[in-house]
């Protein structure tokens, strides 16, 4: 399991053969961690919760992109969200769903009904999921205030942030918010997006993992960087997947990369 | 900007030149609301410039005109104008700066500041909503640690229901308009005030020079407050 952004940075080296690729070193490090059992046949896909705002079409942006990536690795995967009219935005339009990574908007007005419906869709996918899966889970920020009914859908989070103080300062916010007491959180994941250079993305998540531990008591689990560039938010304007757009571009790879560390994470967490 | 010095030390003082004025703003800004970054400043857009161009945290786009005397009317009607010229360039901004953050599902708002407004471009502000124009008033005011600008939001309900000017017109003592946030009454134009003429100008009701605070200037991206992330200071000050 990736705890620091060490083992994501040799994208960002230039790659030799297969666009994406892992160099020969870090995938001998992956391998080395995987079960050498053969995975039993799992119950139900790992759902990873994703604090989203009404009107973050970027974050939605990654999450989706997440999911097409998950499925094109040979995962399951989908998106599950609430929906709402203040929303629709969000998400691409019905019948969008490359890969078979889809978007199910559930009525689910709270975190209690969201993660039943997430876990339904978890479960129902996990019937074909021979190479594992992920269900990511938008959960509106505002609703956890009150965490308490829907705990279990925070067992695993992943927060999306940039290398800005003020965003920053949010997710050690929420990181916060989710490891209040009574918490179930058992892994809080982060993702640096937006930034220019490795050591803006280092030392981003090193202040945060530093806070965390200090004032928490907690460690934060580093799934790499994201690279954004003109391709991203022509992605998101065009309401395409980044990887089918333009896979060559350094975004693309750099989603990809957090994919594969996340499903890696979530084919060892998976229920059996 | 302004300490808080006492009250009975403030008195209006004539406007200071315009550059002056949208550097206060500037300041202000980011004083009221941290997350609101200023982009740029005098942008040439539809035929004019606008002022200010800033996004706040949720990234929406902003634009901060100010307007003279007697110009509130006419500063809405240019507002608008800018604001239909932006709006379909916010795309390709964002094409050109990411970084930038913009939203491109937000209308862009429009932030306008006069030294009053009259009846009419109250009821027009009212027309058009809160989402797409909030409405501030200026002076420049005299303390005994210097000069600076007072700015006071306009509440909702002050705009476009009551057929008042927050300031009335000389003269207009009707029933209907509603008492000014700064008593006395001064007059729309701005001059040096002569304490022995004008007693009343120093008695300032308190809270005077703590503008109101917006409600969004605390907010992250994603909805939340300070408040319900329960953030210590220490803690805050290591994202500084």
């Amino acid at each position: 399991m990736p705890s620091d952004l060490a083992d994501v940075l040799h994208y960002f080296l230039p790659e030799v053969g297969e666009p994406g690729a892992l160099d020969a070193a870090a995938r001998r490090k992956r391998s080395d961690r995987r079960d050498p059992q053969e995975p039993k046949r799992i119950a139900s896909l790992p759902l990873v919760a994703i604090p989203i705002g009404d009107q973050d079409v970027v974050r939605a942006a990654f999450a989706w992109n997440l999911a097409v990536e998950t499925a094109r690795l040979g995962g399951r995967a989908a998106v599950v969200a609430p929906a709402s009219d203040d929303t629709s935005s969000l998400w691409p339009g019905h019948g969008v769903e490359p890969m078979g990574a889809d978007v199910i908007l559930t009525p689910a007005a709270n975190l209690a009904a969201l993660y039943r419906d997430a876990l339904d869709v978890a479960v129902d996918r996990a019937l074909d999921a021979d190479d594992g899966g992920i269900v990511f889970v938008r959960v509106p920020p505002l609703w956890l205030r009150n965490p308490e009914s829907g705990n279990s859908l925070l067992r695993w989070t992943l927060l999306f942030t940039s290398s800005d103080n003020r965003d920053l300062l949010e997710t050690y916010g929420l990181a916060k918010l989710l490891c209040r007491p009574g918490s179930r959180a058992s892994r809080l994941g982060v993702t640096i997006h937006g930034a220019r250079r490795i050591e803006e993305a280092e030392t981003a998540f090193h202040r945060l993992a530093s806070c965390a531990t200090r004032y928490l008591g907690r460690e934060l689990t580093s799934y790499g960087l994201l690279v954004d560039d003109l391709h991203v938010y022509r992605a998101i304007v065009a309401q395409r997947p980044i990887g089918l757009v333009n896979p060559q571009s350094a975004a693309a790879r750099s989603l990809r990369d957090v994919a594969e560390l996340v499903l890696e994470d979530a084919r060892k967490t998976a229920v059996v | 900007m302004l300490a808080r010095p006492p009250l009975s030390d403030l008195s209006y003082i004539a406007a200071r030149p315009r550059s002056e004025l949208i550097a206060a703003l500037r300041h202000r800004a980011a004083r009221l609301d941290p997350s609101l970054r200023i982009l740029a400043q005098d942008l040439l857009a539809a035929d004019t410039t606008i002022d200010l161009v800033a996004v706040d945290a949720s990234g929406r786009l902003i634009l901060v005109m100010v307007g003279n005397v007697d110009e509130d009317l006419a500063l809405l009607t240019r507002a608008l104008a800018q604001r239909a010229w932006v709006a379909p360039r916010v795309r390709d901004w964002l094409q050109l700066a990411p970084a930038l953050g913009l939203r491109l599902d937000a209308p862009v708002k429009l932030s306008l500041l006069a030294p009053s407004f009259r009846p009419e471009t109250l009821a027009a502000a009212g027309v058009l909503g809160a989402e797409v124009v909030e409405l501030s008033t200026y002076r420049w005011v005299q303390t005994s640690v210097g000069v600076g600008v007072l700015i006071e939001g306009l509440d909702a309900p002050r705009i476009g229901r009551h057929p008042g000017s927050v300031y009335p017109e000389q003269g207009d003592t009707g029933p209907q308009n509603p008492a000014p946030r700064v008593s006395p009454a001064p007059s729309p134009i701005l001059t040096p005030l002569d304490p022995a003429e004008h007693p009343g100008a120093r008695a300032t009701p308190p809270g005077l020079l703590e503008p109101r605070r917006r409600e969004s200037a605390a907010r992250f991206r994603t909805g939340l407050s300070e408040e319900d992330l329960n953030l210590t200071a220490k803690e805050t000050r290591e994202f500084e």
